[in-house]
C-alpha cells in the first residue's frame, strides 16, 4: 500500500506532465487543470492501497479516462445545446470532433506568456504539433516516449493491444517527422 | 531525420516545456495535489469518502426503483383482485353484463337518484 | 465505470421484470389446468387470441368457479363468452357502473333493477 508521503512524492513529480497532456488533448489551460484534479482525486480515493509502484501506470490510465469524461461530458452539452438553439450558426460541421472544434478556439502555443525567443517558437511549433495528432496516436506517443512506458504497459493503460500501441507510434513520428520538416524544424 | 531523432527532439521540447510551465499552473497544481490528498485523509476501506457517497446515492437510488415497482405491482394486483371479484358477481347475478355496459345505464342511474 | 456496471444491470432487470412477468401471465389454452380448462370451456377456441390482461384475470376467474351453485355455473357459462366479446372500455364501464349501483342501499338496488328491467333501457 502507498504511503500518504508516497503518493505525494509521485504527483509531485507527474503533475505537471499530466497538466500538458491534458493541454494537448483538450486544448484549454481550465479544463486541464479540471481533469488533472479530478485524476488526482481518483487515484488517491480509490487507489491509495495499491503499492507505490503501480501509481505511474494506474494513473496514466486515470488521467486518459478523466480525459475521455471530459470530451463524454462535452458531447453530452454539446447535443443538448444543438436541441435548445437549432438557430445557432452553422459553420462546424457535423462531421467534425470536438476535439478538433477546441482547436479553433483556444491553441496551447498561445497560453503561458513566456515564449518569445526562437527556442521557445520551436517549442510553441512541437507542442502543436502534438496537439494536432490523432488522439490515439498522441496518447501512444506521449506514454511510450515521454512518460517512458514500455510497449506492454501503454497498451495497458490505453486500453488495446500491443500491436496497436506499435501502430500508433509509428504513424505519431512519421506524422511528426512531416509536420516538423515542414516547419523547417531539424532534430 | 531518422525515428530516434524525431523522439529524442520531440520529447526534449515537451521536458523543456513542463520545466518552463508558468508559476501560477505550477503552484495551482501543487495546491490540487494537496487539496486531492487531505481531502481522503478519511480512511474507508475499498474507497474515500466520495467513492462511499456515490456507492450510497447508487444504492438509494435502486432502492428507491424496487420500492416503486413493488408499489405498483402491489397497486395492480388489489387492483385486479377487485376486478375479479366484481367480474364475478356481473357473470353470475341477476342481470347480464352488457346492460351494465350499456351507455345509457350512468346516466339514467343518475336521474333514477335524483 | 465498473462500479456502475452491477447497479445498471439491476436496474435494466427491474425495468424488464414487468415485462417478463406479462409473458408468463399469458399461457396458450393447452397449458391451462383441467379446473380451468373446465370453467372456461365456454370460450375455448377464442383463448389464444385474448390479451394476456384478460387471460390472467378469467384464471383467476376460473378459481372461483368451483364454488359456485349449479344454477350459477349455468349462468356463468352462459354469459363468460359475450362477456369476453365485449370491449375492454365496455367491460370496464360494467364494472363501475355494477360498483356504482353496490354502493346503493339494498332496497333501491332492487328497484333499479326492475325499473330497469321493466323499461328494458332505450338503448339494448
Amino acid at each position: 500500500m502507498a504511503s500518504h508521503q508516497e503518493i505525494d512524492a509521485f504527483l509531485a513529480g507527474a503533475e505537471r506532465r499530466a497538466f500538458k497532456q491534458a493541454v494537448y488533448a483538450v486544448r484549454d489551460h481550465h479544463h486541464a487543470l479540471d481533469i488533472v484534479q479530478n485524476a488526482m482525486l481518483s487515484l488517491v480515493e480509490r487507489y491509495r492501497e495499491k503499492p507505490a509502484e503501480e501509481l505511474p501506470l494506474l494513473f496514466q490510465r486515470i488521467l486518459r479516462n478523466a480525459i475521455h469524461d471530459h470530451f463524454r461530458r462535452a458531447r453530452v452539452r454539446d447535443f443538448w445545446v444543438r436541441l435548445v438553439s437549432p438557430l445557432r450558426d452553422k459553420d462546424d460541421e457535423p462531421g467534425e470532433t470536438l476535439e478538433s472544434l477546441a482547436g479553433h478556439l483556444e491553441s496551447p502555443q498561445r497560453d503561458g506568456p513566456e515564449r518569445r525567443s526562437s527556442g521557445n517558437e520551436e517549442l510553441a511549433i512541437i507542442e502543436a504539433a502534438i496537439s494536432e495528432l490523432p488522439a490515439r496516436q498522441r496518447e501512444a506517443f506521449l506514454l511510450r516516449y515521454w512518460e517512458e512506458l514500455d510497449v506492454a504497459e501503454t497498451a495497458v493503460a490505453m486500453g488495446c493491444s500491443e500491436g496497436s500501441v506499435k501502430t500508433h507510434c509509428f504513424r505519431a513520428v512519421a506524422a511528426l517527422a512531416e509536420k516538423l520538416k515542414n516547419k523547417g524544424i531539424s532534430p | 531525420m531518422n525515428e530516434q531523432e524525431i523522439i529524442g527532439s520531440v520529447t526534449r521540447a515537451l521536458h523543456r516545456g513542463t520545466r518552463e510551465l508558468d508559476a501560477a499552473t505550477v503552484a495551482r497544481l501543487s495546491a490540487l495535489r494537496q487539496h486531492a490528498l487531505t481531502h481522503a485523509d478519511i480512511p474507508i476501506r475499498g474507497g474515500g469518502a466520495l467513492a462511499w457517497s456515490r456507492r450510497r446515492a447508487w444504492i438509494a437510488a435502486l432502492l428507491g426503483i424496487l420500492l416503486l415497482f413493488a408499489g405498483w405491482t402491489y397497486m395492480r394486483q388489489q387492483e385486479l383482485a377487485s376486478d375479479v371479484h366484481t367480474d364475478l358477481l356481473l357473470l353470475t347475478g341477476e342481470l347480464p353484463p352488457g346492460v351494465y355496459a350499456d351507455r345509457v345505464f350512468a346516466p339514467w342511474l343518475q336521474g333514477y337518484r335524483r | 465505470m465498473a462500479a456502475r456496471l452491477p447497479a445498471l444491470i439491476l436496474v435494466l432487470a427491474c425495468a424488464c421484470a414487468p415485462i417478463l412477468a406479462r409473458a408468463a401471465e399469458a399461457p396458450a389454452w393447452e397449458q391451462l389446468s383441467v379446473r380451468e380448462r373446465t370453467a372456461l370451456a365456454p370460450i375455448a377456441y377464442d383463448w389464444n387470441q385474448l390479451p394476456a390482461e384478460q387471460r390472467l384475470k378469467l384464471r383467476q376467474l376460473a378459481r372461483e368457479f368451483s364454488r359456485l351453485s349449479a344454477a350459477q355455473k349455468d349462468v356463468f357459462y352462459s354469459r363468460l363468452r359475450p362477456w369476453t366479446q365485449l370491449t375492454r372500455e365496455q367491460r370496464e364501464r360494467a364494472r363501475e357502473n355494477y360498483r356504482k349501483l353496490s354502493e346503493l342501499p339494498p332496497r333501491e338496488q332492487e328497484e333499479v333493477k326492475r325499473l330497469w328491467a321493466e323499461t328494458d333501457s332505450p338503448r339494448r
